[in-house]
């Protein structure tokens, strides 16, 4: 074989073989190595359970998982022997999960289901909720040239999703916004297009507040949606598919979680509470809500939580802003002696400390809660 | 001779080779038989014929045919339209870039436009979708979209307005730079296989380079049709790339403006979730059998095409 | 008449030009787009965006993508360690016995693989062992990735063993070799660059897979190497997932790990470019 060789074999397999034991040290070296300084470390870093490495597996809900694994990383920075590994999987699949002990803890944006409580229950390992987020939906439009806020109640916005409002000049619109100047404009409704759970919460608002509009066979994870039916609906994948959609389309209306309202900068509107006021979405509202609806929590972390989690949607109270909810972490009542005391530390650090990590967007949960959770710290036993 | 002795070292040979031989012809199998096996649930209390044909899709913990309700339809459709439209603008594309490799360009660059054709076809899929999300789609809802809608918007297929960057043309536009590097190989190693001798006949009457190349083109027809049916293959087999650009929506409709689902983008957004409903993760696999049939039968006539034409 | 002719015909050829062109010039305008939007990141970042797992997105800081790196690495490693003995084996088979039925059923089984939707491949993996074990795994998503990339190196090194001259074969078993030392001493040495070119392009395809990953590997990252049982992240499964959220932070990671993989797809590229190019002088 003649002519210019560019590389000849031999050169390439060794030079790949280098390369693999390149990559190899790489990967030795950086093998169990948690996170890089990355951000300050304010604390110095304690070790608990004896410094055994442990690792707590989780899985579920992907609303919470910013939240969550913000947590789960500055928890590590504090506690170098624990490492907090959580995977967006869904809250059903969390449920699954947990219910088949394949996970340490679980996130679910819906409590336990009345059939996986009752299993979970029934089992030696017992099974405790925790209230850990507030979820809130907020309602996002994008009208060109209006000023003011808009203002809207639940029997407004089940007409908009039903189709039966068409322009944004409706005289029941209208009413409730006496100083705005609404164009004469069609409606797009955006709306999810999976299964979601802030669709769960939306339409089971609209369902308790819409003076018997909305029908109760529209609360579900994903609907049919009957404004799809006259053109004027829209779907859009994920909390962040319905503002994008919103924010590229004039005349339209959409309902996503707060904190990706706030990062798509759109305008939400004011919504009628049960109380008869109009409220703003805002860190103070979310909080005024969930205390409102701590007294419809269950006497105990050990009880079912489904009723509550229906009750605050919707909730009493003046100041309380209507579309909100819990997202919960789910835990076992027993564990191993080491990963028993990591779960308590946790619990507790995130019920404390953890309460200034919060992610933009998301809302801490009042003291009064934070008391509820901390009798967790009680109840979990090593076994 | 070589196959003649059949001695104790020919049968472990034979058999060392053969395994793993046995083990790739497998996988096909397990294929078909795990999609088959894990569709037949939703088959059994929904249906074959309205799994497929229904428009619903509706998850919920209730299982079907009361409560959930999973109709492929809308998705099925979603992926041949995208794929059509892929399809549709990759054949000129990839007929011109033959043409120009052929005829056209000078000998000594003809290495440069393979590799570069090269380069396109083994791309990681995800570079494809995250240039289509965040520069394609942009660019084509402002200077494409939005005037085939204000001026052709009589035209069903224009009639929706363009509310977002992600819809069924952007997939099919994006999906056509996919796919048509993949149709150029098939196109080419045809054309070059025409004898010379057809050729020069066709030079010595003195035709132009459009007749010319048009008679040409002519004799390869078969694989003309069977780059066509690779094509196709390819862009509705596409996953990751589609489901960054193709919206996500379960409409149904011949605008091709709107978003909407194809089988794997539907599969690769709710597979994970799916659990959570009785009956959902069946009716995935559902769309993942019809996916893998669709694909069976457009490769095997595209590949009978190609060896059909000998010259 | 003969004007009319050629003036169509220099229409068409411009038309065809400009076609040609417009093909053609995506693939660079993706080149540089990634490398404009992913290289300042890594830039900014500094031996971070290598080392680090990434960063809360609170974070003032993006953090790295050390675990989609190694990930990617330990699993297409893994996969190659399965899929080439498997893949070459197999082509030895059918270039040794080409008409015997079994060769007929894994040509025809890796032509329809090589088309086939790797969604599937990732559905298949779930079935047969993600749900079986109850976890999502690195192994598994290794494992999908050899399905990958299994037809890729058979379809080439059956190609290459194939292009041996008879007489070489023949001149071995004249000299008294047995047959695995005939394929083992001269077919297989004289196709390797054939085989090493199907590897070569193997890897890259299954390095730049998402699908597969979805439900087997899943993604983990907030370590860097959890083991071959644990969840595991890769660079495209990176890009994908974090590209589709809002946060700023995880967009950044996302360009700067689309530039990584570019680069290494590009590289395997020119290896497996060098490699033909040895072939043909």
């Amino acid at each position: 074989m003649g002519g210019v060789r560019i590389v000849s074999t031999r050169l390439l397999v060794g030079g790949i073989l280098v390369l693999l034991v390149v990559m190899g040290v790489f990967v030795w070296y950086l093998t169990g190595r948690e996170s890089g300084k990355v951000g300050e470390v304010t604390q110095t870093p304690t070790i608990i359970a004896g410094g055994r490495q442990i690792v707590l597996l989780g899985s579920g809900a992907t609303f919470i998982y910013p939240q969550l694994d913000a947590w789960a990383k500055e928890f590590s920075k504090r506690y170098s022997n624990v490492r907090i590994e959580y995977n967006p999987t869904g809250s059903g699949t969390g449920q699954r999960q947990f219910i088949e002990k394949v996970v340490d803890f679980a996130g679910s944006d819906p409590p336990l289901s009345k059939k996986n409580w009752e299993q979970a229950r029934g089992d030696p390992r017992g099974v405790i909720q925790l209230p850990v987020v507030i979820g809130a939906v907020v309602m996002v439009y994008n009208i060109p040239g209006l000023e003011g806020r808009l203002k809207l109640n639940g029997e407004v916005i089940a007409l908009i999703y039903l189709g039966e409002i068409e322009y944004w000049d409706d005289p029941r619109i209208k009413a409730l916004n006496p100083e705005l100047k609404l164009p004469h404009e069609r409606i797009i409704a955006v709306h999810r297009s999976d299964s979601s759970g802030t669709t769960h919460v939306f339409t089971l608002f609209l369902y308790k507040a819409s003076k018997g509009k909305w029908p109760k066979e529209l609360v579900e994870k994903a609907i049919e949606w009957p404004v799809d039916k006259t053109g004027r609906g829209l779907g859009g994948k994920g909390n962040q598919g319905v503002a994008d959609i919103v924010r590229r389309t004039a005349y339209s209306i959409g309902y996503v979680e707060y904190s990706y309202a706030i990062l798509a900068g759109l305008p939400w509107a004011l919504v009628e509470n049960a109380a008869g006021r109009f409220v703003d979405a805002t860190p103070e509202t979310l909080a005024k809500a969930a205390e409102a609806a701590y007294p419809l929590l269950p006497q105990s972390l050990e009880d079912d939580f489904n009723e509550a989690w229906e009750d605050m949607v919707y909730p009493p109270g003046e100041d309380s802003y209507p579309i909100t909810s819990f997202s919960f972490l789910i835990f076992y009542k027993v564990y191993p002696r080491d990963k028993a005391e990591a779960i308590r530390k946790f619990i507790e650090w995130i019920n404390t400390e953890g309460q200034n990590y919060i992610v933009q967007g998301y809302i801490p949960i009042p003291e009064i809660v934070r008391e509820y959770n901390l009798r967790a710290i009680n109840i979990i036993s090593e076994g | 001779m070589k196959y003649g002795r059949k001695s104790l070292h020919d049968k472990i040979v034979f058999y060392s080779l053969a395994i793993p031989a046995i083990i790739i012809a497998l996988i096909l199998l397990l294929l078909l038989l795990t999609q088959t096996s894990l569709s037949i649930p939703i088959f059994n209390v929904q249906g074959v014929t309205s799994t497929y044909i229904s428009t619903t899709w509706r998850p919920s913990y209730e299982p079907p045919p009361t409560g959930a309700w999973y109709g492929l339809l809308p998705a099925i459709w979603g992926t041949l339209t995208s794929a059509i439209i892929a399809v549709l603008l990759a054949l000129p594309l990839s007929l011109s870039v033959v043409i120009f490799v052929e005829e056209i360009l000078p000998r000594r660059f003809r290495e440069y436009i393979s590799a570069i054709i090269d380069l396109m076809a083994g791309m990681p899929t995800v570079l494809f979708g995250i240039w289509g999300l965040s520069f394609l789609g942009p660019i084509l809802q402002a200077y494409v979209m939005t005037p085939l809608h204000e001026y052709l918007g009589f035209i069903p297929v224009f009639s929706c307005k363009p509310l977002a960057p992600a819809t069924v043309l952007t997939a099919g536009v994006l999906l056509s730079l996919m796919i048509f590097p993949f149709m150029v190989v098939v196109i080419q190693e045809t054309y070059r296989a025409i004898p010379i001798t057809y050729k020069e006949a066709g030079w010595s009457l003195g035709l132009t380079m459009y007749e010319y190349v048009k008679l040409n083109m002519s004799m390869i027809s078969p694989a003309i049709v069977s780059a066509i049916l690779l094509g196709f293959g390819r862009a509705s087999s596409e996953t990751a790339a589609v489901a960054l650009v193709v919206g996500n929506a379960y409409n149904i409709g011949f605008c091709i403006l709107s978003p909407a689902y194809t089988i794997s983008s539907l599969i690769a957004n709710q597979f994970t979730e799916s659990g959570d409903f009785p009956y959902m993760q069946n009716a995935l696999f559902a769309g993942g059998l019809i996916l893998l049939i669709i694909g069976l039968i457009v490769n095997t006539i595209g590949i009978i095409l190609l060896r059909r034409l000998r010259f | 008449m003969p004007n009319w002719r050629s003036l169509k015909s220099n229409v068409f050829i411009v038309l065809v030009v400009i076609l040609a062109l417009i093909a053609i010039a995506p693939v660079f305008h993706i080149i540089i787009y990634i490398t404009l939007r992913g290289l300042p990141v890594i830039l900014e970042a500094g031996i971070e965006f290598f080392i680090s797992t990434p960063a809360a997105v609170i974070a003032e800081k993006p953090g790295g993508i050390a675990p989609a790196i190694v990930g990617t690495l330990f699993m297409t490693t893994m996969a190659t360690i399965i899929a080439v003995p498997i893949a070459v084996l197999a082509a030895t088979f059918s270039a040794e016995y080409p008409n015997h039925i079994i060769t007929k059923a894994v040509r025809a089984t890796s032509r329809s693989l090589l088309e086939v939707a790797t969604i599937l491949v990732g559905m298949l993996v779930f079935a047969l062992i993600v749900l079986p074990l109850g976890r999502f795994t690195g192994l598994a998503g290794a494992i999908a990735l050899a399905i990958v990339m299994i037809p890729y190196v058979y379809t080439y090194t059956e190609l290459a063993l194939l292009s041996v001259p008879k007489t070489y074969i023949e001149a071995g078993y004249s000299i008294g070799l047995k047959k695995a030392q005939v394929i083992y001493l001269v077919t297989l040495r004289i196709a390797r660059r054939g085989v090493m070119r199907g590897v070569t392009i193997g890897v890259a395809k299954a390095m730049g897979e998402t699908a597969p990953l979805l439900f087997t590997a899943f993604g983990a990252r907030n370590v860097i190497f959890g083991g071959p049982l644990e969840p595991m992240d890769a660079i495209p499964l990176m890009i994908f997932q974090f590209i589709q959220t809002g946060f700023e932070n995880w967009n950044k990671l996302a360009w700067g790990g689309a530039f990584v993989l570019l680069v290494l797809y590009l590289t395997l590229f020119i290896i497996s470019r060098r490699i033909v190019r040895e072939v043909r002088v």
